[in-house]
């Protein structure tokens, strides 16, 4: 390193090293032809463990697309929000929503070849009683509520619950897998279990290759799975950073699928090789659940205690506008029922509507006592100044934030930014220390669960911890409490719609939050590439099996298996890596010839 | 410190877990207990301290992030990777970055001379991540010479070690590897230039010079040899910070290092992660300077001497 001679010698290495690599890169192998498709999925960091009961520090949603791919629920739900069948050919609930039976397809097998049947939902299901930890992905509600879980034949499964609950049927059949009890049984801690190997599955692809922290993983089709089979050799799916150029990777088409965020969908949409698609929401475990923005108050904390606050601020937000410049248009503003677009049969036409009105959010101020200031800014009754802080984890939320900060601006409300971590965020969600919060959440499309996700029958004090997150608005209204109670013990539409609709009406005038807007899931795919996009499995999204098997690249005859990706690239590649070869030999020879002379000295 | 600091912001980790994963407030209470996180403060850090100074290999605990993975199976399959990208570069540079402070500080007051520093400083003056995304549109996208970002073809089948992956491997590491020696051959070159300026003016220069040696031997034997000092501290600094990564490039193109690993337990307040690398991080800088101070007796002998 030192001695100069050395020094030229380690810098030679180097640069053959680059040219190895480059001439390495350029070799063909060749190859049986196969269909492979990349998938990008963007992850906070390395995935280490596939475990589809618990996901731990990782990403639920991560977690449930890669592991979507192996396992299936029972039930699936469709793009118009339909519920249709997948493990389960069918399913029957009795009069008071106290049993329900899964009936299971005949023959279905696990990825090893052994038997899929009744013993596996009810062996799952047990698991999930077993600790609160295992029953993730959609409210923590199934366990509790099953009372026995018994096999009635091989193929059916009866549910019998500890009290009358409607929607059973969406939390138990959506947003939850069936493992299988073979390999499961055998695992002693079930939290920490990792999944890694090769893990046996129910779904139309197997994980074949995957090591825990490392970044690809290589599925391919399962034979032994029920439906329709997959059309693709192999699917690679590369774990990208939150930074990653989408863009670009789709345009050198070193991605053939992925998912962007809206800030990066106008540089997609000027690529004439990519298709941009958008589908209701994210897919978790065959439903999917609604990406939604919510502007979170304290409300336990004065003057957020006030009622008209909240409603003023509520009119002061542009919604229409943080759709269109935080979320390039790909999304809808949101309503004060709370339920998202995808559930519109259950929103009342009659709910309060706090349309765009800064005169009126001012008036309401006005007539609460607020005083306007000669800066401009209204000041609190007392006369002391008011100066909310909006607090946001930074990101699409920190667009968002600022587009909040200047709607209340503008409506008198002297309203600063703080971009703090998420950690900081859930921490003031937890002990009350915040004004205002944006949160960006995703939810199922059950009623039960968007009504009830931020309801609870108590709370705590300001800085001392809620329960959890359901306390977090520290907001506590007994009838809307109540009215969700209630619902669960009717199976009628029109009774839960009666009762949903009350509920929704006292969030509404109450405004115990303000639901900013309802996402899109917005997916980016290589049109050259990829193909059976089909119009019937539009809406239908990565992983689900009605687009995983339906979709098929084709497979050119001279296609090999090692560089698939790269042959966008390659193509363009070979003349540049010769000038890049010459340059790199030309300094090569005058390091040779620095290192001669001063070996002739 | 590496204890405190990062306990210092009053978050509970946990917490974030159980909010991002909905868990209801008995399987946060778990997991708290699970982690240790219900112990008093003295008791975590006696833990720590017998798990990690008095082990040894130290058991550096599970990772709150990326539970149920444990911190030296992360911080390991990271580390390669970064000692490779961060290593290749700063020897790379640090080879250049001497050739050319070495002519510069030769030929001083010359126009080669000016249109090196003044290079140099403008080059130190950019932001690294912005030369990163620079060289990742022209050379990746626009020129598509090398992939925008990764560290191997993600359909590579082919075995670790074989030759098409190790290939494969420092054709993905080339773009980073150029963005980090650009990036840092400045400072070497500034560095050494200056040195060397100093140098020629030493009486034992005009010595050497009235002996009628040639100028090669001057420039090689007596200026490079002496110049070389004050570089050698700065590659074993930059060697010994070669596990903490280079982030942002590492961010830039995806790459699979201990920066990204950083960055991540920061954010999520992931102690035992924080711990580990921060204790990896200070074990290789005292290691590198303990070398950097063994290379010195080698090449300076008057260190050797005294």
């Amino acid at each position: 390193m030192i001695n100069p001679k050395v020094s030229s010698i380690l810098f030679i290495a180097l640069l053959g090293l680059g040219i190895f690599a480059v001439v390495e890169r350029g070799t063909t192998v060749s190859g049986q032809a196969t269909s492979t498709l990349t998938v990008g999925i963007v992850s906070s960091g390395p995935i280490v463990a596939l475990n589809p009961l618990f996901p731990g520090g990782q990403s639920a949603i991560v977690i449930s697309q890669l592991t979507g791919m192996i396992y299936q629920s029972m039930l699936l739900q469709a793009p118009d929000g339909s519920i249709k069948p997948q493990l389960a050919e069918s399913w029957s609930v009795n009069p008071d929503a106290t049993v329900f039976t899964f009936n299971l397809r005949p023959n279905l097998k696990w990825s090893d070849g052994s038997t899929l049947d009744s013993n596996d939902v009810v062996y799952t299901f047990n698991l999930l009683k077993s600790s609160s930890l295992l029953d993730a992905f959609n409210g923590f509600i199934v366990g509790p509520l099953i009372k026995t879980v018994t096999a009635v034949n091989s193929t059916a499964v009866r549910f019998t619950l500890t009290h009358s609950f409607s929607p059973f049927l969406n939390y138990a059949g959506l947003g939850k897998v069936i493992v299988p009890e073979h390999v499961f049984s055998k695992v002693a801690n079930i939290t920490a279990f990792t999944n890694t190997g090769s893990p046996v599955g129910d779904g139309p692809y197997m994980l074949v290759n995957w090591a825990p922290s490392s970044s690809v993983l290589r599925f391919s089709p399962n034979p032994n799975y029920y439906g329709t089979k997959p059309k693709l050799d192999n699917v690679v799916i590369q774990i990208l950073s939150p930074t990653a150029n989408i863009p670009a990777l789709l345009q050198t088409g070193e991605l053939d699928l992925a998912q962007p965020s809206p800030t990066q969908v106008a540089a997609l949409k000027s690529l004439a090789n990519v298709t941009v698609v958008t589908s209701p929401g994210i897919s978790i475990f065959g439903t999917y659940f609604d990406p939604a923005g919510l502007l979170m108050f304290d409300d336990a904390l004065y003057p957020y205690s006030m009622t008209a606050v909240r409603q003023a601020i509520a009119y002061a937000v542009n919604r229409a506008q943080i759709v269109t410049l935080a979320l390039n248009g790909y999304g809808v503003a949101g309503n004060q029922g709370q339920l998202p677009p995808s559930m519109t049969e259950w929103i009342p036409s009659t709910l309060p509507n706090y349309a765009f009105d800064t005169a009126k959010a001012k008036a309401l101020l006005t007539s609460a006592g607020f005083k306007l200031g000669s800066n401009g800014f209204f000041n609190l009754p007392n006369g002391s100044a008011w100066k909310p802080t909006v607090m946001d984890a930074g990101g699409v939320a920190s667009s968002i934030g600022s587009v909040v900060v200047q709607n209340l601006r503008d409506a008198g409300i002297d309203a600063s930014e703080s971009v703090v971590t998420l950690a900081s965020v859930v921490q003031g969600l937890n002990f009350g220390t915040f004004d205002i919060i944006v949160l960006q959440t995703s939810r199922p499309p059950i009623s039960d669960f968007v009504l009830g996700v931020f309801a609870s029958n108590v709370t705590a004090p300001i800085g001392r911890q809620v329960q959890d997150y359901h306390g977090w608005t520290r907001w506590v209204n007994l009838t809307s409490w109540n009215d969700l109670q209630q619902a669960r013990n009717v199976g009628s539409f029109s009774d839960q719609y009666r009762i949903y609709s009350h509920a929704q009406t006292i969030l509404a005038t109450e405004v115990p939050l303000i639901v900013l807007y309802y996402g899109q899931s917005i997916w980016a795919y290589s049109n050259i590439k990829v193909q059976g996009w089909a119009p019937a499995t539009q809406g239908y999204q990565f992983p689900q099996a009605p687009l995983m098997t339906s979709l098929f690249v084709p497979a050119p005859a001279t296609q090999v298996t090692q560089s698939s990706t790269a042959q966008p690239t390659q193509a363009g590649q070979s003349n540049t890596m010769l000038y890049m070869g010459v340059v790199v030999a030309i300094i090569l020879i005058g390091i040779v010839a620095v290192a001669y002379r001063m070996r002739k000295r | 410190m590496i204890f405190l600091i990062p306990r210092l912001v009053a978050v509970n980790p946990v917490e974030l877990i159980a909010a991002t994963q909905q868990l209801p407030a008995s399987a946060t209470r778990q997991l708290t207990v699970q982690f240790g996180l219900d112990k008093p403060l003295y008791v975590q850090f006696l833990l720590y301290v017998e798990n990690t100074i008095l082990s040894f290999p130290p058991n550096l605990g599970y990772s709150y992030e990326y539970y149920p993975a444990k911190v030296w199976e992360l911080i390991s399959t990271a580390v390669p990777w970064t000692i490779f990208l961060v290593g290749c570069s700063v020897i790379t540079a640090a080879t250049i970055g001497t050739l050319i402070g070495l002519v510069a500080g030769w030929k001083r007051g010359s126009q080669l001379d000016r249109g090196v520093t003044y290079t140099a400083l403008t080059i130190q003056s950019l932001p690294y991540f912005w030369i990163a995304i620079v060289l990742q549109i022209l050379l990746a996208v626009v020129l598509r010479i090398f992939p925008v970002q990764g560290a191997f073809y993600v359909t590579d089948t082919s075995p670790p070690l074989s030759l098409t992956f190790l290939g494969d491997v420092i054709y993905h590491a080339l773009l980073p590897m150029i963005t980090l020696i650009i990036s840092t051959v400045p400072v070497y070159a500034i560095i050494m230039r200056n040195t060397v300026s100093e140098i020629v003016r030493e009486d034992y220069m005009l010595v050497a010079e009235s002996k009628g040696l040639k100028k090669t031997r001057l420039l090689f034997s007596y200026v490079m040899r002496n110049g070389l000092l004050p570089v050698i501290s700065i590659i074993a600094l930059n060697l010994g910070y070669v596990v903490g990564g280079a982030l942002l490039v590492e961010v830039v193109f995806s790459y699979p290092g201990v920066g990204t690993l950083i960055y991540n337990a920061i954010q999520g307040h992931d102690y035992p992660m924080i711990q580990g690398v921060f204790y990896i991080l200070s074990v290789a800088v005292i290691g590198a300077n303990y070398i950097a101070d063994i290379i010195y007796t080698y090449v300076d002998p008057r260190v050797r001497y005294s």
